[in-house]
C-alpha cells in the first residue's frame, strides 16, 4: 500500500504530516485556523477553509468525509462553531461530526479539527 | 471485510477490551501506559514503545503510521511529548497528528496515544 505524505510541518516542534494518505482513506492533522485574533465563529471558518484546501490537493472535497472531528477548547462555543459549520457544510450532503472539549496546544486556539476521509476518485500511480 | 482483534484485556478491575483491531485498510492501536510512575516524557516514549511492538506483531510497523491522535493530562506540558515523539517517529514517514488536553481514566496516566497505520499485507489477492 503506497502512503503519500504532503507538508511536513512543526506543531510546537513536533513534526507531523499535515496530509497523509493511502489509496483508500485520507488523514489530516489536527487544522487550526490560520489565525487566532479571530472569535470560534471565524475561528471554525478559517480552520474549515483549510480543509477544503488540504482535499482540494487531492482532488476531493467535504462529500468524501468519513467523519471530521470538532475539539472545541469550550463546549459554550458550541453555537458559534455550529454557525460557521452551517454556512460551509453542504445542506445536501453534511458530513457525519463528533464535537468534544479540550484543552488545545495553544491558549488562544478556540477550535480544532481532525479529518478522516475517503478517496473517491482515482489515485494516480 | 474482517476485522481482527488483538491484545485482549480482561477485566475487573480493567475494562474488557481489545487495545487494537485491523481490516484490509487499517490497523489501529491505542494504549496507555503500564507504568505510570515516569515523567510524560518517560510515559509518551513507554506508549510509543508498546505501540511499535503491536504493530509488528500485526505485520504493520512504525514506517507505515497515518493518523496518531494524542491526549495529554496536561497540555502545558506539550514539550515533555514533543521531545519522545521527535525521538520516534521515522523522519521520512511522519505520520498526520492531533494532540489536545483530555483526561484519562486514571489520574496518574499522563498520555493516552491512539495510532493508526497502514496494514502490513498487499491486500490485492
Amino acid at each position: 500500500m503506497v502512503i503519500e505524505r504532503r507538508h511536513i510541518e512543526s506543531l510546537d516542534g513536533a513534526r507531523k504530516s499535515q496530509i497523509v494518505a493511502t489509496d483508500e482513506l485520507i488523514f489530516l492533522s489536527g487544522i487550526h485556523p490560520e489565525s487566532t485574533d479571530g472569535d470560534v465563529k471565524e475561528q471554525t471558518r478559517s480552520a474549515l477553509a483549510r480543509v477544503d484546501a488540504l482535499l482540494a490537493e487531492l482532488g476531493e472535497d467535504q462529500s468524501a468525509i468519513l467523519v471530521i472531528h470538532v475539539w472545541l477548547k469550550d463546549m459554550r462555543y458550541f453555537g458559534a462553531m455550529n454557525a460557521a459549520w452551517n454556512e460551509w457544510a453542504d445542506p445536501e450532503n453534511p458530513p457525519a461530526r463528533t464535537c468534544v472539549s479540550g484543552e488545545l496546544y495553544r491558549p488562544d486556539l478556540l477550535v480544532e479539527v481532525v479529518v478522516t476521509a475517503c478517496r473517491t476518485g482515482e489515485v494516480s500511480a | 471485510m474482517s476485522v481482527t482483534k488483538f491484545g485482549r484485556v480482561t477485566g475487573p478491575p480493567s475494562p474488557n477490551i481489545h487495545l487494537g483491531s485491523s481490516c484490509r485498510s487499517m490497523v489501529s492501536v491505542c494504549l496507555t501506559p503500564s507504568d505510570r510512575s515516569g515523567t510524560l516524557a518517560e510515559q509518551t516514549a513507554q506508549v510509543l514503545d508498546n505501540i511499535d511492538q503491536y504493530l509488528r506483531d500485526m505485520g504493520s510497523s512504525r514506517q507505515k503510521l497515518l493518523m496518531v491522535q494524542v491526549w495529554l493530562a496536561h497540555i502545558d506540558e506539550f514539550a515533555g511529548f514533543r521531545d519522545a515523539w521527535n525521538d520516534w517517529i521515522d523522519p521520512e514517514h511522519v505520520p498526520a497528528l492531533s494532540v489536545v488536553e483530555a483526561a484519562a481514566a486514571r489520574r496518574d496516566c499522563l498520555v493516552e496515544i491512539r495510532a493508526y497505520a497502514a496494514p502490513g499485507t498487499d491486500r490485492s489477492a
